[in-house]
């Protein structure tokens, strides 16, 4: 049946759609096309207008102006009931006087399904969600992860066009949540039906995600996949929300064809970046480097050799192992510190506290660096 | 040692204190009830045995028994009424921002710090004078519905203002109308409330005399029917039907509590 709609559609697609809160402005001319069948993500910190977004699609705010579609249809005058969207709401929102069973019919139930029919769909939704037989329970008897998944197996009943999702593993604790996680995206393959979610989590939008729209102050800021967002952050926001970053602020002294020399003040060397974008000369600009590209060099006249073209020295203010790799505060020669992940024991042999104090170089390849202007 | 003691006298002294508490409270109405079993017709001491003698002149009073049904009749429907308008009033307060809010809650609030006497004629000069109708019981239960709704108001919203509002928007997008929203979702949760609300009413209602007093036409209801009787002195007829009127109150109130706590059990 979901295929008969068509997939020419967008499952949600949003044409600059506003939302005002009196003088508050929650969305501003936001634009998402949505495919089915994908996990699509908005992703930013709290206030930004992720939740903004959620609502106006289910229909429970009204947008100020703007095209609200769902599967091709304009649904932004259609109050939620007349929207073939669910959610999946903060905190679960289940019926506190109503049992398990009655909460996941309760979709059915007020679409006329005749009663065996909604017992037969109840029953697998409970498989589904791996909670055979406690149909009789109330809500309040039941942990958090599994309030958490009958709030899934009642949104998931009425098989909408698309499923959103409010920060639904938010309240729970980091170890059922990664179990969650994994549970969610199986069962998003499972069923194929679009997921919009909202959280605040990078780490849970980069495991989840097909796409990813980061937004900020009621704007998308970038939208893409996991990888394309972390490793081509659109701006300084986006390479901090997302992963850790060091940012070099300098002026831009030369433009090659591919490469942009950026002088630094406080630097000896100026750093040399790929022309990603176009940046003109005398233009002040940052560069991005993530920590896991900067490592240590013990030698610098090997660095040559390692394409570690950028160099800047420092010194050692922090090390801590933390198993997969050891994390480093370098004091830079300009004042700014940079942090490092130096995979395992790697170039360091001894014990980080040893580091503490030492005069060291610090080095990237010119593909590593990222030119932001903003 | 010392300090335990010291505990100790403290406690049973709290402990005195809040006997006396209760008796002041409950003595004279045991006292009533007690009398209301005496052989004598004096309603004092001393006992001069058991007797059911006074409930049977009770039941046998039609006077009493008109009064009993006329109570009951204006209780249920003052109750039905003040709550249901109680109840809609509750929502804008609860959930709407609007000019004057405040303004107006207190003035919907404010008949119960309103004397019941300046009510009950204001009323009667409303009733006789601008509408001229016939003062009966259909004016006494407007009467008591304007004290009474107040009750019902605070009490539903209360509870409004505990209930979260995202249970709505679940109900609205699994797809409730509104109507259902409010049948299956809204209703049930506020129930207690509602609840609350119209026994509050209907136990107001049932002992209101000031109000009744001013907007009553030629029937009576209970406490008129007291106050009739007591110019003649205190019978311990009286006491069997002040008694019983006890006895009911309190089954309602423990009938209430417990189905309150059933379902407090049944939702944790």
């Amino acid at each position: 049946m979901a295929d008969d709609r068509g997939s020419d559609f967008y499952a949600v697609e949003l044409v600059g759609v506003s939302k005002h809160f009196g003088n508050v402005v929650a969305l501003d001319n936001v634009s998402l096309q949505i495919k089915q069948g994908e996990f699509y993500t908005l992703l930013g910190p709290s206030g930004c207008g992720k939740t903004t977004t959620l609502n106006i699609i289910g229909g429970f705010i009204p947008v100020t102006s703007g095209t609200v579609r769902i599967n091709g249809r304009v649904v932004q005058d259609d109050p939620p009931y007349r929207r073939n969207v669910n959610t999946v709401f903060q905190n679960y929102a289940l019926f506190p006087h109503m049992t398990v069973a009655q909460n996941i019919g309760f979709g059915p139930r007020m679409k006329k399904v005749p009663q065996d029919e909604i017992e037969r769909r109840v029953e697998r939704m409970l498989q589904l969600i791996s909670l055979p037989g406690f149909g009789d329970r109330k809500p309040a008897q039941l942990s958090g992860g599994q309030q958490q998944r009958v709030a899934l197996a009642r949104a998931l009943i009425n098989e909408p066009d698309v499923l959103l999702l409010d920060e639904p593993l938010g309240a729970l604790d980091l170890k059922i949540r990664k179990q969650l996680q994994g549970e969610l995206r199986n069962i998003q393959r499972k069923v194929g039906i679009t997921f919009v979610y909202v959280t605040h989590d990078q780490e849970e939008a980069m495991v989840l995600s097909d796409r990813i729209a980061v937004m900020d102050r009621g704007k998308v800021v970038q939208e893409g996949t996991p990888t394309s967002i972390y490793h081509h952050p659109a701006n300084r926001f986006v390479a901090n929300f997302i992963g850790e970053s060091n940012f070099f602020n300098g002026k831009v002294m030369d433009v090659a064809a591919d490469e942009v020399t950026v002088e630094v003040p406080g630097f000896r060397q100026p750093i040399r970046v790929l022309a990603k974008r176009p940046v003109t000369r005398g233009e002040m600009v940052t560069v991005m480097v993530r920590p896991e590209c900067m490592v240590l060099i013990p030698d610098p006249s090997t660095a040559e050799r390692r394409d570690l073209v950028n160099m800047v020295e420092g010194v050692i203010a922090k090390a801590a192992f933390l198993g997969m790799y050891t994390q480093i505060v370098v004091e830079l020669t300009n004042g700014t510190t940079a942090l490092i992940h130096q995979p395992g024991g790697g170039e360091l042999e001894s014990a980080p506290q040893s580091l503490l104090g030492q005069s060291v170089t610090l080095g990237w390849r010119v593909q590593d660096g990222r030119l932001l202007v903003d | 040692m010392n300090v335990t003691s010291r505990q100790g006298r403290t406690q049973a002294l709290f402990r005195v204190y809040g006997i006396l508490g209760y008796l002041f409270l409950y003595l004279p109405v045991f006292l009533l009830m007690f009398f209301s079993f005496n052989k004598s017709s004096a309603g004092s001491l001393p006992f001069t045995g058991f007797t059911l003698k006074w409930y049977q002149d009770l039941f046998a009073d039609r006077l009493v028994i008109d009064a009993f049904w006329n109570s009951l009749r204006v209780a249920v429907l003052t109750s039905l009424v003040s709550t249901v308008i109680g109840t809609i009033a509750a929502f804008p307060m609860a959930r709407l921002s609007f000019r004057f809010k405040e303004a107006l809650r207190i003035l919907f609030i404010l008949p119960i710090m309103v004397p019941g006497l300046l009510i009950g004629i204001s009323l009667l000069i409303f009733f006789a004078s601008w509408l001229d109708i016939r003062l009966s019981l259909a004016t006494v239960v407007i009467g008591h519905v304007v004290f009474t709704t107040p009750f019902v108001l605070l009490v539903v919203t209360a509870r409004l203002l505990d209930f979260n509002y995202l249970l709505e928007w679940a109900a609205a997008d699994l797809g409730a109308t509104p109507f259902n929203t409010f049948r299956y979702v809204t209703f049930p949760l506020i129930s207690p409330g509602v609840l609350a609300g119209a026994l509050f009413a209907f136990t107001l209602s049932l002992d209101e005399f000031i109000i009744t007093f001013f907007t009553i036409g030629p029937q009576s209801t209970l406490p008129m029917y007291i106050f009739s009787q007591v110019k003649f002195g205190i019978t311990p007829k009286i006491n069997a039907l002040a008694t019983l009127l006890f006895m009911g109150s309190i089954l309602i109130l423990c009938t209430f509590f417990y189905t309150l706590s059933r379902r407090g059990q049944a939702r944790t």
